[in-house]
Parts: structure tokens; sequence; C-alpha cells
């Protein structure tokens, strides 16, 4: 049977086109009468190219449904037919109808099902038109192509007349015909294309598009000829005379041409697909049809001018203005290229290894002694992360495969749920991971129903409230800053914080005393909570109460946000936040029992130097009280089976270590760790399938010291401590981490510009130099300073960062050169303030960039910490690029 | 593997000074070792993680298996790692790698498969020697064994929400 890659080729693309087809489709709905004629011609081309390929592939059932329900669509397209809702229900139909075969295949072709019979006639009857006749060119035709098995021997039967009728079946070797028939197949295709690009085509550009198409048939009736199927041969002929008669102006273009172009190359498709039989009279109908618009030079019916946006109105075309086209079907096609998910992968297996790597060479390697080296390890250096990142890209997807469910899933709820609501979606094209945008999609579903069901009000009471009576419901997608902004919004009747204290209260998820002093924005927020509902009753369609908090940690999972914006009467917004990229993450990496493991950064509250805070036993665990609350301890050299089990005694000074304070799910818990390893970027591989069951690790990295290191999953691992010790009580806010509590490192603060101020943590950096301004020579764009110890490319931090610049650029500056390979770059600096400790886990910092390490805050100034090498990097790519 | 009759190209690897023949079909690559990693709480068939160019592969213990006493690692051994139809990317660490060898099927004789979980799938007997046969599938098939019921205390599914990030 057929080859499995093509048919997937061919399930991947009908679903394709039957997705552009349903969105097409509730565009459609929308329209008045005297618009809808552009937007139907991406419809009739969808359903074109289904039906084209489903015929070659011999898939009869779909490509019949296909067929009739392109010839309602042409029908529409000339008016013949009223865009009713009884028709847009009815493609409906279709498309589901369609999809669902396309999903069975390939069983399913062989019988036709008696549901698709109904369909059929459905559509013949639509497309009779509400003149009762049908005048569409194509469905005159309908009766021998919409049954295709016998369409066969009715052709054979109809062209016994005409031309001889022995049924020359040409002995052929099958190889040779295969290959025919797999080259046919590929010009068909083309001239498919090209024939629906022609008829919107520029009467300049015309040439340029006839030549192909002329070139497709000629080739056709080259090789048909060549093996002796004379029927297909003299088809060709006929067609790729029409075109050249086009393509010298001796025939104009019109619509009645293009239509039967597109007949005859609908019945190369059939021929092909039932070779080798072929016989020369096969296609004489079609033959003296041509001829005629041959010889007279222009078609023989009045035609209007070519259908299309851009040629200016004839008497015969309404006066519309086109809607702006978003695309053109050239132009799609060639401008991407579907590659299998297995081989993205693999490209980014490689570019991140290369990283690795990368980052290893220039830890052993020792640095080269001349500038050519020096230079291209640089430059090794700057094209690897470049290619990290492109190949990032070619993860992202438009968030927009997201969203195209949703103006039909909006449409329907609203019908069950006797709404009237309209959906606008905005920003489909940013782009996300794929990964994200995988996790993304339970939790958007999950809120656009909410927001149907119990946001949006029924049409009397916005009515009543004084609101428009159709409710509107936003999805917008955009980017902010290193994050995407997703928001549903709705103007409905909005959250109200009394009604939800009140349920809040009762549920037992919150005490009176909380709710005191509780802004509007924190009562609206306790939805998110376990356990909450305001839904009267549960329905089916946005479940239980559990919906919203299993969003939120959702959400969290893949280090995105939500945020409830609402004004009660009015509507409601959700935001979530989500980074651009998912595969590296920071991470803590800690020794414990001995062996290396990795924390999240993510989930790691804070560390707690174990000396200072005492640790008290619990029964038979242990708690550790931080300012003044409890919390539990969890061994995690015994819990990782590192060490022997139940080992009462806590470790003495002697082998004293530090806490770790992570999150898992709402619990905060404190690991003893032994060590702290320092803190990497990491990237996520994931775990060994046979490791997945032990429930502890989460992934597995290799650290830059070559050897592999385990990601440890902390919610496995406190589950595997046991149950907990404590009765958790979340809604005590704890205070921010005291300074001295907390594990800290010395760093550089310095201020670059009259703003913002850095710091540079002392681990990283190398050497600090003063250099006045005579001493600054230029090169290009590239400031160099003159040291005693040599010179110094000088790069400035915003050069990278968004960052004010330095306003005085006529005195003294700092240089700070970084730890690590000698590459002749310094990060400038206006000014040094001062070496103070800063904590050794950083806050987020309102600047999302690489190079940036975290934020903290001196004095209540906001501190940047940066990795000068890395920003070195940046700007050196920018500059030297 | 190999099919009835047809013979098959043997590797042979030394542990303990013992030989054992792996179907060299089944054999991705053989490498110098590089240093590997203990995976906590795991069966001590389990030998660990390495890091070879890059990717990760799971070291499984086939000493253990075979009931060879525990040797520790060095870095002259040597590193198998076979083939993803045997079992996902996973070696094993072999004193030395002797000689590749066509046997013809007549010698080769297949054991019954059983559930004892032994990695021995057979055994050529040769005019001047005889070895036994190892099968990766039957080691992994065993470290999968062992690995669901690990002695940790039950878990769910975990929710392991890094892996799926990568």
């Amino acid at each position: 049977m057929e080859d499995p890659a093509v048919l997937a080729e061919f399930i991947a693309e009908a679903q394709e086109h039957l997705a552009a087809f349903t969105v097409g489709l509730l565009t459609l709905e929308e329209l008045p009468e005297d618009k809808i004629k552009d937007s139907i011609s991406p419809l009739f081309r969808a359903m074109h190219s289904i039906k084209g390929s489903a015929g070659f592939l011999g898939f009869h059932s779909l490509e019949q449904l296909a067929h009739c329900a392109e010839t309602l669509l042409d029908g529409m397209r000339k008016d013949l037919v009223k865009k009713t809702p009884e028709v847009i229900d009815l493609l409906m139909r279709v498309a589901d109808s369609l999809q669902a075969q396309v999903t069975g295949l390939p069983g399913s072709q062989k019988h036709e099902s008696s549901g698709q019979l109904e369909l059929l006639n459905l559509l013949r009857e639509a497309a009779k038109g509400s003149s009762g006749e049908s005048k569409s060119a194509l469905q005159s035709d309908a009766p021998a192509a919409t049954m295709i098995a016998p369409a066969v021997i009715e052709q054979q039967q109809a062209t016994v007349p005409p031309a001889n009728t022995l049924n020359s079946t040409p002995e052929i070797d099958p190889a040779l015909l295969k290959e025919f028939v797999a080259e046919a197949r590929e010009h068909l295709a083309a001239l498919s294309d090209g024939l629906l690009a022609l008829e919107e085509a520029d009467a300049g550009k015309l040439r340029g598009n006839v030549d192909p198409l002329f070139r497709a048939t000629h080739s056709i009736k080259g090789s048909a000829g060549f093996l002796g199927f004379k029927g297909l041969e003299r088809l060709a002929h006929s067609a790729e005379t029409l075109l050249d008669g086009i393509r010298k102006g001796t025939v104009a273009v019109s619509q009645v041409v293009t239509d039967l172009l597109l007949k005859v190359a609908d019945r190369m498709q059939s021929a092909v697909g039932h070779l080798p039989v072929d016989s020369p009279g096969d296609h004489d109908d079609l033959i003296k049809k041509i001829q005629n618009i041959i010889i007279s030079g222009r078609p023989d019916l009045p035609s209007p001018a070519v259908a299309g946006a851009k040629t200016t109105a004839t008497k015969t075309q309404p006066t519309v203005e086109a809607p702006a086209r978003p695309d053109t079907p050239v132009q799609e096609r060639s401008a991407t290229l579907r590659v299998p998910v297995e081989v993205i992968d693999r490209l980014m297996n490689l570019a991140s290894e290369l990283v690795l790597a990368r980052n290893q060479a220039l830890e052993t390697l020792p640095t080269p002694p001349d500038t050519r080296g020096r230079q291209l390890m640089q430059r090794i250096s700057s094209i690897t992360t470049d290619l990290q990142q492109a190949v990032m890209l070619t993860r992202m997807q438009p968030v927009g495969t997201l969203f195209n469910r949703f103006p039909r899933m909006v449409r329907d709820l609203a019908r069950t749920l006797g709404k009237r609501i309209h959906l606008v979606v905005t920003g489909s094209e940013v782009e996300l991971d794929k990964s994200v945008l995988e996790k993304l999609a339970d939790p958007l579903n999950h809120l656009v129903r909410n927001a149907c069901d119990h946001g949006l009000e029924v049409s009397g009471i916005r009515l009543a409230n004084g609101k428009t009576e159709v409710g509107t419901l936003e999805l917008i997608a955009r980017q902010e800053g290193g994050q995407i902004l997703v928001r549903i919004e709705d103007d409905g009747r909005g959250i109200d914080p009394e009604k939800v204290k009140a349920k809040a209260l009762e549920r037992g998820l919150v005490t009176l005393a909380e709710l005191e002093g509780m802004s509007d924005y924190q009562s609206q927020s306790l939805i998110l909570k376990a356990g909450f509902s305001t839904a009267e009753k549960v329905t089916d369609i946005s479940g239980r109460g559990v919906g919203l908090d299993v969003v939120k940690t959702n959400l969290e999972s893949i280090g995105g946000t939500l945020q409830i914006e609402s004004v009660p009467g009015k509507g409601t917004s959700f935001s979530l936040r989500l980074p651009l990229t998912l595969a590296i993450i920071p991470a803590l990496v800690v020794r414990t029992g001995g062996e290396r493991v990795c924390l999240p950064q993510r989930d790691l509250v804070e560390l707690v130097n174990a000396k200072q805070n005492p640790i008290i036993p619990f029964g038979d665990r242990h708690v550790v009280e931080l300012r003044g609350q409890p919390i539990e301890v969890i061994h995690l050299a015994q819990v990782l089976g590192l060490e022997p089990e139940n080992k009462k005694d806590f470790k003495g000074p002697g082998r004293s270590g530090f806490l770790a304070v992570v999150h898992s799910g709402k619990r905060k818990v404190a690991l003893v760790v032994d060590e702290l390893a320092g803190s990497q970027e990491i990237v996520v591989k994931p775990l060994h399938p046979l490791l997945r069951g032990l429930g502890l690790h989460g992934g597995a990295t290799v650290l830059a010291d070559g050897l592999p290191a385990l990601i440890l999953d902390l919610d496995g691992v406190v589950r595997a401590a046991g149950p907990p010790v404590l009765i958790h009580d979340d809604s005590k806010a704890t205070a921010a981490p005291s300074r001295v509590q907390v594990p800290s490192q010395p760093a550089v603060i310095f201020a670059y510009g009259p703003e913002e101020l850095f710091a540079v943590p002392l681990s990283l950096l190398r050497r600090v130099d003063r250099i006045v301004p005579e001493n600054i020579e230029k090169i290009g764009t590239i400031a160099v300073a003159r040291l005693e110890s040599g010179n110094l490319n000088m790069f400035y931090p915003d050069q990278v960062l968004s960052v004010s610049g330095n306003a005085n650029p006529g005195n003294q500056l700092f240089l700070l050169t970084p730890k690590g390979p000698d590459l002749g770059r310094a990060l400038v600096a206006t000014s040094i303030l001062d070496t103070a400790l800063i904590p050794m886990v950083l806050d987020p910092s309102p600047l999302v960039d690489e190079g940036i390490l975290g934020s903290t805050r001196i004095e209540n100034r906001l501190i940047l910490v940066i990795n000068p090498a890395i920003l070195l990097e940046r700007i050196s790519l920018e500059v030297l690029a | 593997m190999s099919t009835h009759g047809q013979p098959i190209t043997i590797c042979t690897i030394r542990l303990d000074g013992q030989i054992y023949g792996i179907d060299m079909l089944a054999i991705r690559e053989a490498n110098q070792s590089t240093p590997s990693i203990r995976v906590p709480g795991s069966p001590p068939e389990v030998l660990g993680l390495v890091n070879l160019r890059g990717s990760i592969y799971l070291l499984l213990d086939i000493r253990r298996m075979l009931g060879l006493p525990e040797k520790k690692m060095t870095s002259d051994d040597l590193l198998v790692v076979f083939r993803p139809s045997q079992g996902e990317s996973f070696g094993i660490l072999v004193d030395s790698l002797d000689e590749t060898m066509v046997v013809p099927s007549r010698l080769v004789t297949h054991r019954e498969p059983d559930s004892s979980g032994s990695p021995i799938s057979g055994i050529i007997l040769g005019k001047d020697e005889s070895f036994s046969m190892i099968s990766p599938e039957l080691m992994y098939r065993r470290a999968k064994t062992l690995l669901g019921n690990s002695k940790q205390p039950p878990v769910q599914n975990s929710s392991a929400s890094l892996e799926k990030l990568a």
C-alpha cells in the first residue's frame, strides 16, 4: 500500500488545511454578505488541496467530500449560493467529517458511510444555489467526478464514440511506471498551486507565473508520450497549448479559463491515479473545451476580469474594498520547511553539547599566546553561542498554533451556554518554545472555558447592566522583556472580592484575621487556592473548583506566573507570564553524602548556615527554626540512600553543613547538604528512562568539569522522605530573610552612568584598573585602553544591556577584567563605590538578560549583579561581528 | 540478532581474565572509560552514569549480574556501549576487548529463556575454547525489573517536571 511516510505527510498536510479551513470558515461566518468573496478563496484552496492529494493517494471518500465542498464554495464565490447559517454549518460538518476520516486513515476509504452520502447530498443541494439551477462550471462536471470508483467505467463508456476505443493498456515496467507517477504527481502539485496563484496574480506578473505551469504540463506530456499513455499525453498537450497562448497573450486569463485549467489538472491527477489504464479518447471532453478557448482567444462565456484583490475594478466587479490579504500562496510555500521533531531535538542536543564543550575548553585549555590564536578561540566561542541561540529559535513556534482552536471552541461553548461571545485573538505570531507551548495548552483551555462559563454573562443580564449584548473575550500574546505575556481578558461580571472572601472563609482556606487588611487584589487571588469554587454547581464545562490552583502550579512548573486582575461588574483578566526558553536553567550544585547533585535555582528559597540555626529533634525527625518558624529538615544523604537510614544524631559542628531551604509544592523543607559547590547554568538533559522509577531525579546534566550530575526532583525527594511532620499553614507570610543569615560573597560595587549600580562577585573578577582619557585610543568603533600591563579593548555595559549610558565621557574610568582566559577585554565602570558582601543567592533581576546573575539591595538601592565575562563576550559579538 | 543458520560475528571481552562473547551487532562502540558518578537511590546493579562526548549513558554492573566479585573502577576499564535496540543508551565496563571472530551457527547453543535474570544467553563451543555469550538485552531487562521494584518508599509517578523541559 502507500509508503507510510507519504501517508504521514498527507495526514499532516490535510490537518493543516483543515485547521486553516475551520478558522477561515469562522471568519467567513461573521462577514457581511457582500464582503465574503476574498475570504472564500483560501477555503476553496484548502478543499482543493485536500481533494487533490486525496485523489493521488486513492482516498476516494475524502476526495469526493472535498470535491463537493469545493463546488459549494465555488458557488458561493460566484454569488450563486448565498452564505446562510445552514451553509456554514454544513461546511463545518464537512470539516469535521474530513477530520475524522483523515485521522482514521488508511482505513475508512473503502466504503462510503451513510453519513457521508447524506452530507454529499446536502452539499449538492446547497450548491444548486438560490437560482435552483447550477451555473458553476465545476458543478457541471460533478456527476462524473463525484463518484470516483465508477468514474473509470463512466469515462470509458462516455468516450466510446470519438477516437479509437482500443483499451490500450501498455505493457510497462512497474518501476518505470512508479517513477513516472511520482514525477507526474510532483508536476501536478506544482501545476495546481501555480494555477491558484495565477487567478490572483497581477497582469504584469503573468508571464512569470505561467512559465512554470507550462513547463510542468510539458514534462507530463513528454513522459506520458514516452510511456505510451496517449490519453494523458493528449490532454497535457492541449493544456500546454492553452498555457502557451496565455503566455503569449493570445488567450486572456479569466476565471473561466483558470477553472478549466484546474479541471484539467484534476483530471490529470485522477488519470495518473488510474494508470496504466489509459486510452487516447479518455479526455476528449476537456480537450474540446480547451480548443474552443484557444480558437476564440477569449473564453466562450462573458467573463469578469481576473478575480483578485489587485486588479482595479471592472464593470462586473462589485466595488468592494478587499480586506488586506495576509498571505499569498506562492510565498507561503517557500518560506517554511517541514522538519521532523526528532531532527530538531538532535540539533538542540548537539548545540547544547557544543556549549558545554566550549565551556570546558575555555576552562582547561591554556590561553593561546598569540593574537590570532586568541581571536580564533573567541570566534569559536561566539559562533557557539550564536549557534545555540539559533537552534533554540527552531523550537520556537507561534502561539497561534494553540490559539487557533479557540475560535471554534468559544463558538461552540457560546452556543451551548446560550451566550453571545465575541473572541478577539491578538499576537498569534508571538513565538514560544515548543515545550512551553505544550504546557500552556491545558491552562489556557481551562481559563478560556472559565471565562465563557463563569465570567461572561448571558445577553439578558448584560443588557440589564448597561453592557453590550455580545460579550468580548480577548486572547492576547506579546513579548515583554525576557518573558512572554499571555492574557485572557473578558468584559464579564468580574470577581467580587467579598464573595470570594466569604467563600474562602466558608471553606476554611483562610481565617478572619488574615482577611483583615487584605486588599481587593489579594482577595481576588484567593480563588487560586486549592479547594475553591464559587460556581454553584459543578458543570462539566469547567469542572470543579480545583481548576485554578492546578493551573497555577502547572504554570510554575515551567517557570511561569499567574496574576489576576478584576473589577467587579466590568471584567477580569488573567495574565500568564512565561520564560522564553527552558532547557538551560540556573542551578545550585551541592555535595551530600560524597556525591554532587544539582538543585534548580527556581526551587531554592534560601541557604541557611546550620551552625547559626538550631536544629531541633522532633519525634524521629528534625526541624530547624528559621525566624521563628519551624521548617522540616530532610537529610538528603539519607533519602538518597547515600548514608544509612535512621542516623538519629545530627551532624555536630565538626561536620556542619548548609541547609538548603526549598519549595516543594506548598511546603518548605530544609535539605541538609554538606557543601556548596557553586552555581552554574546547566543544560537539562532527560533522565535515563530506567531511572525514572526511582522518583528522585528530574534530569541529568554535564557540569563544567565534564562529569555528569543528577538534577534532583525535589517533589520526589520530599515524598521519599516520608509524610510531613508539620501541619502547614502557608498563609503565614515569612518576612524577607535578613542579610546576616544568608551566606554571602564579596563583590565589587560600581556605577556605570548616572543611574544604575552594579556588582561583580570577586570570584569572577581578576583585576580593576583606573584609566584616564589620555590613555584611551579609538580604533574604529572600539576604544582601547593603554595600560602598563598591555592594551585592553574597552566595552561598555550599555552596549548590550538596557541601562543608561555614560553621561560624562571625559572623566576617568575604571576597567574590570574578568577571570578566565586573557582575551584582552575589560568592562568599563564610571566609578567604583565599594566592596561589600552580597548574598550567594540573589533576587531575580528586573532586567532579565544573559550575563545578569540577579539583583540585590544594599541600603535599599537596587544593585544588578553581573558576570563580566559573559557580558564581555556578548558585547564583543555585537561589536566585532 | 543472528538468523538461524547464519554465522554470527562475536566480540570477546574479558572480565577477571574470563572470556565472554557479545554479538558484534549489538555493540555500538567501545571506548576508553571516563569518570562516572553513582546514581543515589539506585540498586547496586546500576553502576552509575558516564559522560561520553556530551551524552549521558547508564552503566550497568555486568560483574554483579554475572556473580563476579566486585572490582573498583579504574581508568583502564573499557566502556562498551550498546545499540538502542538492546536498550536505551546504556553500557558496561569491561577489562578489555579481545578479538572479533566469526562463529558458525552450529557452534552456538542458545539458552532457554528463564526468569533467573542472568545475562547469559548461550554458549559457544569451539575447538580450542568455549565461552558464554552475554546478551545486553537480557541485562537491560534485568535492570528494568530491578528498578521497577526499587527499595525506595513507594512513590507515585513523580512529577519529574524537569525531565520534560529538555
